[in-house]
């Protein structure tokens, strides 16, 4: 009897070593592997330059140099937006930072850069590249502060979200 | 009979463990290692104006590349991700190959490029037991 207890004992010792040296993130040197440093990569798009000019159609018609960073493109299009000037007249623009984005955060992700007005609401950003982040269970974020002229602060959000496989998409 | 099967199961479940750990350990080291190149070799890139251009990291030379333990070779390459893809510069230690435990970094930055813009380039190194 006490050896039947024994090796009971035995095998449930086993059974949970084994169980947890074995789950996810209890000795899994791979647990963190994909996630991205969204920080750094917010950071680097921001301080990327645009690469090659844009039209904006703001009326009289203006050319952004491509020398212009993302952040400085961010800046003039949040200083014509609360001017009243049309979203859509920025759209070239903001593909041209979802490309710089794209390339950044490589087919694993979908990128979402939104720029949040004075209320900080996610749902109603002033700016959206290229669109709101659907609800996710799984999102990486990242947000700096976006000082203005008039003394403001705004914040600029990178979200990235996992790709669907070709597949289930 | 009962005690001895016991004794068998708790013993090989602990090996199993023992080697788990070590494994993790090892990749662990591995992930630091690759991390530490990355660092070295962004500073190193940045030593000379504070200012990384994209002509210097075409001339990069092999010697100055920041050298690791004996025991780690490793491989790096640093390419240029927007406005174009461009491969800049590739790098192995050994001319064998890649090692069964290996461990990897990147890191994005950004660099000037000739017509003076601001570009975006990863540096990606994968390091293994040599």
């Amino acid at each position: 009897m006490d050896a039947v207890v024994f090796f009971a004992a035995a095998v449930m010792i086993s059974s949970v070593l084994m169980f947890y040296s074995s789950g996810p993130g209890a000795i899994d040197g791979d647990a963190n592997q994909v996630c991205p440093d969204t920080a750094v990569m917010l950071d680097v798009v921001l301080r990327a330059s645009i690469g090659h000019e844009v039209e904006v159609a703001l009326g009289v018609g203006m050319t952004i140099p491509s020398t212009f960073t993302v952040y400085e493109c961010l800046a003039a299009e949040m200083h014509a937006l609360e001017g009243g000037v049309s979203n859509e007249v920025f759209q070239e623009l903001n593909e041209a930072i979802l490309a710089i984005i794209r390339s950044a955060c490589g087919h694993s992700f979908v990128p979402h850069l939104l720029v949040l007005g004075p209320d900080l609401r996610m749902d109603s950003p002033m700016i959206a590249i290229p669109t709101v982040p659907p609800a996710s269970f799984e999102a990486y974020a990242s947000s700096c502060e976006m000082p203005r002229a008039d003394g403001s602060q705004t914040l600029v959000a990178l979200v990235l979200c996992p790709a669907l496989l070709p597949e289930l998409a | 009979m009962f005690v001895l099967a016991g004794v068998v199961c708790v013993v090989v479940s602990s090996t199993w463990v023992c080697q788990q750990i070590e494994s993790a350990r090892a990749q662990t080291e591995l992930e630091e290692a690759a991390e530490r190149i990355v660092q070295r070799f962004l500073a190193d890139a940045r030593s000379a104006s504070g200012i990384i251009s994209v002509s210097s990291l075409r001339c990069l030379e092999p010697s100055g590349l920041p050298e690791e333990s004996e025991v780690v070779e490793f491989a790096l390459s640093v390419a240029q991700l927007y406005p174009e893809a461009e491969w800049l510069f590739s790098h192995s230690t050994s001319s064998g190959e890649i090692g069964g435990s290996r461990g990897s970094a990147s890191r994005l930055f950004n660099a000037l490029s000739d017509s003076g813009t601001v570009v975006i380039v990863e540096v990606r190194v994968v390091v293994w037991q040599g």
